[in-house]
């Protein structure tokens, strides 16, 4: 099994917001990855370059690219304050495990 | 073997709620602590079916196989760990005037060398709890607008 090296902001600039920074030697897939978490929550989204925009208004997911490491900027509104945090800690598995 | 429950009472239809906590795939989404689902046997959902598992249990990582051993569609659903720490989980859904009361059980056995290291049975067993608390909690809230 793979993982991947990750490291996490200590805290959000805003409410909802988190940034990632993700050590790989190939560069990942994002957006099918990211993807394929929200289908699995429900979560229709509709992709614009390197991001994804989440129905209704509910927020972003966009990723920079680099040559052996990833930014990853989750930007998530409108949900419960519990929601938000599944959402956000599913997408950060998908980062580490996906 | 030792056992937690608990139930909820969601805002959505049982068909909903059953097509979501059996599906192996979601099941990260939902269980604190559960790492990863991979090489799930079959789309097609139903007794037989496998996955692996990788679980962090308060810091002690455990992986192993699991089969599903009763599936009845809408109201039925339970899983059982092959390797691994042993364990059974079971989800019954049913109609509760509009909505679905989801019932989560979990029987299991406490690994011992765990025991031995960092806490006493009750505790754990508390902390199980809390688990699965927190899983049905995490359902409802994924469910739920």
């Amino acid at each position: 099994m793979r993982v991947r090296l990750a490291w996490r902001s200590g805290r959000p600039a805003v409410r909802g917001g988190r940034k990632w920074l993700i050590g790989h030697v190939a560069p990942p897939d994002w957006g099918r990855i990211f993807t394929e978490v929200l289908q699995l929550i429900g979560i229709d989204n509709q992709r614009q370059g390197n991001e994804l925009l989440l129905q209704n208004g509910h927020g972003a997911v966009s990723w920079q690219v680099k040559y052996r490491w990833s930014i990853v900027e989750v930007d998530l509104k409108g949900f419960t304050a519990q929601k938000q945090q599944l959402v956000t800690t599913a997408l950060w598995k998908s980062v580490r495990y996906g | 073997m030792a056992k937690v429950s608990d139930t909820v009472i969601i805002n959505t239809t049982p068909q909903k709620v059953f097509a979501f906590v059996s599906d192996p795939k979601r099941a990260p989404l939902f269980v604190p602590g559960l790492n990863r689902i991979s090489n799930v046997s079959t789309e097609k959902p139903g007794v037989g079916r496998t996955w692996e598992f990788e679980f962090n249990w308060f810091g002690l990582t455990i992986s192993g196989k699991t089969e599903c051993i009763q599936y009845t569609p809408d109201s039925l659903y339970q899983f059982q760990t092959r390797s691994g720490a042993s364990s059974k989980w079971t989800y019954r859904c049913a109609p509760s005037d509009a909505q679905t009361q989801l019932a989560l059980e979990i029987d299991y056995e406490l690994p011992e060398n765990l025991l031995a290291r960092i806490a006493t049975r009750s505790a754990l067993d508390r902390m199980n709890q809390n688990r699965v608390r927190e899983a049905v909690a995490n359902i409802k809230a994924l469910l739920e607008p």
